[in-house]
C-alpha cells in the first residue's frame, strides 16, 4: 500500500460529502415543491478484499468510501393506496359537486320556489271560483299558470345547461388526459434512456409521478412499474401508457339513455379509444363522476322533475275538461297544452291562453256562474299522488342524496389527505432532518479535510526530515 | 407515521384550520339567516316536512279567503231574509187591516197600493248583490235574480265554497227557495211576488176569502223565510267556528316550520362561541409550531 493512498482515502471522503452536501442542498430547495421525492445518497466503504486468498494476506484498511447512487425514497405500495384513493376521491368529489349544483336549481324549502308557485297557482283557482263572472281574477289563473310554467322552464333549463357544462369539462379534462398521457409517455422514454446511459433521473420520475396522480384523480387509471424505470398506465384494463406509447381516449355522443330515462329524448356520452373506438370501462375518479352526472343524475332529477309537470297537467286538464267557461262553446277544454308535456315544454293550451272566460270553472252540469269546478282543481292541491306531493318527494331524495354524497366526498377526502400524507411523511423533505443530515455532512467533510491535513504533514515528515541525519 | 416533514405538515395543519374555519362558517351562516334548514340536504326530513307544512298553511291561507268570502255572501243573504221578513210582516199588518171589514173603497185601494209597494221593495230585496253578483240566482249569469214582473232568471245552482280542508258551505240560497215558487196559474199560492200582487188585486176588490187565506199564506211564507234564516245564521256561525279552529292550527304549523327550519340561538352562539374559542387555539398552536426549526437552533 502506498503512502499516497490515505491521501486519496481523505479525498474520497471529501468528494462523497461534498457530494452529499449536494444531495442535501437540492432537497432543501424542493422542500416545498409538489411532487418532489426525497433523494439520500448512498455511501459504501471502498476496497479492501473482496474474498480474502487461502494463502494470500491484505493489510489493507480499505480505500475510503464510494459513492454507489442516489436513492429516491419512495414506497411503491403507498404510491398505489395513494392512487387508489385519489381515484375514488375525483369520484365522490365531482358527484357531491354535481348533486350540489342540482340542488342550487331546486332552492327548497323558499317563498320563491316551485313549491310557493303551486301553492299560488291553485290558490288563484280557488280566488276565481269563488267569483266566476270577473274576468280579472279568472286572468290571475292565467298569470299564475304562465308563472308556474316558466319556473318549471327555468329549474329544466338550469338542469340542461348543467348537462351542458359538465360536457364541456368533461372534453377539457379529457384532452389534459391525453396530453399528460402523451407527456408520461416521452418522461418514460427519456428515463428509461437515462436509466441506461447511468445518468441520473430523479427529477424526471418525479415529474411523470405527478402527471401519472393527475391522471389516476381523472380517470381512476391504474399503474405498474418496470425495472427499466418506465411507468405503465392502464384504464379500465386496456393501456393507456406502454413504455414510450401513449392512447388517446375521445368523448363521443353515444346513443339514448338507458330506460327508464329513453323519453327524455337525450343522449348519452361515453369515452372511447381513440384507435378502436372501444367503449372505456371501469372509468373513476373526476371524469367517472362527470359521466354519472351527465348519463344518470342530472337526467335522473329532470325526469323527476318532467313526472311532476306530467301529473300537473293530467290533473288540472282530467278535471277542466268536464266543466265549461263562460261561452257556450267553452266545453271540453285542456287547460294546460297536452302534448309533449315536460318541464321544459309546458304550457297552457291555445284553448285558453288569452282567453280567461273560457277557463272551465263550472261543473258540466252547473249554470255559467258555477264555481265548484275551480274550487275540486284547487284541492288537488291536497292530492297524495298529485304534482305538490312528488315534488316534495323529489326535493326530500335529492336532500338525502347530496348530504349523502356530501359525506362520502368529506370522509373520502379525509382518508386521502391522511394516505397522501403517510406518502409525503416517506417521499416528502423535512428541514430538521436535512439541517441534521447537513451538519453531519460538514462534520464529516471538515474531519476528512482533517485526515487529509495529518497525512499531509506526515509525508512532509517523511519527505523533509528523513533521511536528514547527521546533517 | 414515522417522519413528519415540512410539506405534510403544513398540508395538515392547513386541513385542520379549514375544517375550523368552515364550522365557524357554517354556523355563522345559520345565524345570520336564522335558519338551521336552509337547503333540502341540510336535512331532508326537516325540509319535506317544513315543504309540506308551508303548503298547508298557504291552503290555510287560501281557506281563509274563501271563508272571508263565504261571510260576506251569508252575511248578505242574512240581511236580506231579514227585511224579506219585515217585508211579509208589513204586508200581513196590511191585510189584517183590510181583513177588519170596516174600510171604504179608497182606504182599500190605498192598502192595496201598499201592498204593492210591499211587493216592490221585495223584489229590489231579492236581486241584492254581492259585487255585482245577484246572491238569489243560483249559478246562472245575469246582472238581476228577478225582472221587473217577478220571473224568476236564476237557476237552481249554489254557491258552494271551500272553507277548511274538506268541508265546503252552500253559501247561496236561490230565488225559490226564500220567495217561494211561482205558479202562474193560481198567482195566490205562487211566489211572493205573485202572492202579494193577487193580494192587492183581493184587497182592491174586497174579497174576504183571499183575505183570510192570504194571512196563512203570508204566514207560511213567512216560516219558511225564517227558516232560510236560521239556517244561514248557523252557517255563518259555522264558517267562523272553523276559522278560529284552523287560526289556531295555524299558529301551530306556524311554530312547527319555525321549529323545523330556524336555529336555537343560544345553541348557535354558544357553538359560535366554542368553535371560535377553538379556531383561535388552533391558530395560535398552528402559528408555534410552524415557527420553528431545527435553524433556529443551529449557530
Amino acid at each position: 500500500m502506498s503512502d499516497f493512498a490515505a491521501l486519496q482515502t481523505a479525498l474520497s471522503g471529501l468528494m462523497a460529502h461534498r457530494r452529499a452536501m449536494e444531495v442535501i442542498g437540492h432537497n432543501i430547495a424542493n422542500a416545498n415543491t409538489a411532487g418532489f421525492t426525497r433523494r439520500r445518497i448512498d455511501l459504501q466503504p471502498a476496497g479492501g478484499a473482496a474474498a480474502g486468498g487461502v494463502w494470500a494476506r491484505s493489510t489493507s484498511t480499505g480505500d475510503g468510501v464510494n459513492v454507489n447512487g442516489v436513492t429516491r425514497m419512495r414506497e411503491d405500495f403507498l404510491d398505489l393506496r395513494v392512487r387508489r384513493e385519489l381515484s375514488t376521491n375525483g369520484t365522490t368529489d365531482q358527484v357531491s359537486n354535481i348533486l350540489n349544483r342540482i340542488e342550487q336549481t331546486m332552492p327548497e324549502p323558499s317563498d320563491t320556489g316551485l313549491a310557493a308557485k303551486l301553492s299560488a297557482f291553485w290558490g288563484s283557482w280557488d280566488d276565481a271560483a269563488a267569483r266566476p263572472d270577473d274576468l280579472s281574477v279568472r286572468s290571475a289563473v292565467l298569470q299564475q299558470a304562465d308563472s308556474l310554467a316558466g319556473t318549471f322552464h327555468t329549474t329544466a333549463q338550469q338542469l340542461l345547461d348543467l348537462r351542458d357544462q359538465l360536457g364541456s369539462d368533461t372534453q377539457i379534462v379529457v384532452e389534459q388526459v391525453n396530453a399528460d398521457s402523451a407527456r408520461v409517455a416521452d418522461l418514460n422514454n427519456s428515463i428509461v434512456a437515462a436509466k441506461a446511459a447511468g445518468v441520473e433521473a430523479g427529477d424526471l420520475e418525479d415529474q411523470r409521478d405527478l402527471i401519472i396522480d393527475r391522471i389516476v384523480s381523472s380517470t381512476g387509471a391504474t399503474t405498474r412499474g418496470h425495472d427499466d424505470g418506465s411507468v405503465d398506465v392502464f384504464l379500465g384494463g386496456s393501456t393507456l401508457v406502454r413504455g414510450n406509447h401513449a392512447e388517446a381516449i375521445s368523448v363521443v355522443t353515444g346513443p339514448n339513455l338507458d330506460p327508464p330515462l329513453n323519453a327524455l329524448g337525450l343522449t348519452k356520452t361515453e369515452l372511447r379509444w381513440a384507435t378502436d373506438g372501444y367503449p372505456v370501462v371501469q372509468l373513476a375518479g373526476h371524469l367517472g363522476g362527470n359521466l354519472q352526472g351527465i348519463n344518470t343524475l342530472v337526467p335522473q332529477y329532470l325526469n323527476q322533475l318532467n313526472g311532476v309537470a306530467a301529473t300537473l297537467v293530467s290533473k288540472v286538464n282530467a278535471l277542466h275538461q268536464t266543466g265549461h267557461g263562460l261561452g257556450a262553446g267553452d266545453v271540453n277544454l285542456s287547460f294546460f297544452d297536452p302534448v309533449g308535456v315536460t318541464a321544459a315544454t309546458l304550457s297552457l293550451s291555445s284553448a285558453v291562453v288569452g282567453q280567461p272566460s273560457r277557463i272551465a270553472l263550472a261543473a258540466g252540469a252547473g249554470g255559467a256562474l258555477d264555481g265548484s269546478l275551480g274550487h275540486q282543481i284547487a284541492a288537488v292541491v291536497d292530492s297524495q299522488n298529485g304534482p305538490d306531493a312528488l315534488h316534495r318527494t323529489l326535493i326530500g331524495q335529492l336532500g338525502i342524496d347530496v348530504q349523502s354524497a356530501q359525506r362520502r366526498a368529506d370522509v373520502q377526502s379525509k382518508i386521502t389527505k391522511q394516505v397522501d400524507s403517510d406518502r409525503q411523511s416517506v417521499q416528502g423533505v423535512s428541514i430538521d432532518e436535512e439541517m441534521t443530515s447537513l451538519v453531519a455532512t460538514q462534520r464529516a467533510y471538515e474531519a476528512s479535510a482533517r485526515v487529509m491535513t495529518a497525512v499531509d504533514q506526515l509525508l512532509e515528515t517523511l519527505i523533509t526530515r528523513t533521511g536528514m541525519a547527521g546533517r | 407515521m414515522n417522519r413528519v416533514t415540512s410539506f405534510s405538515a403544513s398540508t395538515l395543519m392547513l386541513s385542520n384550520l379549514f375544517d375550523s374555519q368552515r364550522a365557524l362558517i357554517a354556523t355563522q351562516r345559520q345565524i345570520a339567516s336564522g335558519k338551521k334548514v336552509q337547503k333540502a340536504s341540510d336535512g331532508p326530513a326537516e325540509a319535506v316536512a317544513s315543504l309540506d307544512t308551508r303548503s298547508k298553511l298557504r291552503r290555510s291561507a287560501q281557506l281563509d279567503r274563501n271563508a272571508n268570502r263565504a261571510k260576506e255572501w251569508l252575511q248578505a243573504a242574512d240581511q236580506s231574509t231579514q227585511s224579506v221578513i219585515d217585508g211579509v210582516n208589513q204586508a200581513r199588518g196590511l191585510l189584517v187591516q183590510a181583513n177588519s171589514g170596516a174600510l171604504d173603497g179608497p182606504a182599500r185601494q190605498a192598502i192595496a197600493n201598499q201592498i204593492l209597494s210591499v211587493r216592490d221593495s221585495l223584489l229590489g230585496t231579492s236581486n241584492t248583490s254581492v259585487l255585482g253578483r245577484p246572491i238569489f240566482s243560483g249559478t246562472a249569469a245575469g246582472a238581476s235574480a228577478y225582472d221587473s214582473a217577478g220571473t224568476y232568471l236564476g237557476d237552481a245552482g249554489g254557491v258552494i265554497l271551500p272553507v277548511s280542508p274538506g268541508v265546503t258551505v252552500r253559501v247561496s240560497r236561490t230565488g225559490p227557495e226564500v220567495f217561494g215558487i211561482s205558479n202562474p196559474g193560481d198567482p195566490a199560492n205562487g211566489d211572493l211576488f205573485q202572492m202579494l200582487t193577487s193580494l192587492s188585486a183581493s184587497v182592491a176588490s174586497n174579497n174576504t176569502t183571499a183575505i183570510a187565506n192570504g194571512l196563512n199564506s203570508l204566514d207560511v211564507a213567512s216560516t219558511r223565510v225564517q227558516g232560510v234564516q236560521v239556517e244561514l245564521g248557523s252557517r255563518l256561525n259555522q264558517v267562523e267556528d272553523l276559522r278560529t279552529a284552523a287560526t289556531g292550527l295555524d299558529n301551530e304549523l306556524t311554530s312547527f316550520v319555525s321549529q323545523l327550519e330556524d336555529i336555537d340561538y343560544a345553541e348557535a352562539s354558544i357553538a359560535l362561541k366554542s368553535q371560535e374559542a377553538s379556531y383561535q387555539a388552533a391558530l395560535q398552536v398552528t402559528a408555534k409550531i410552524i415557527q420553528p426549526s431545527l435553524l433556529d437552533f443551529l449557530r
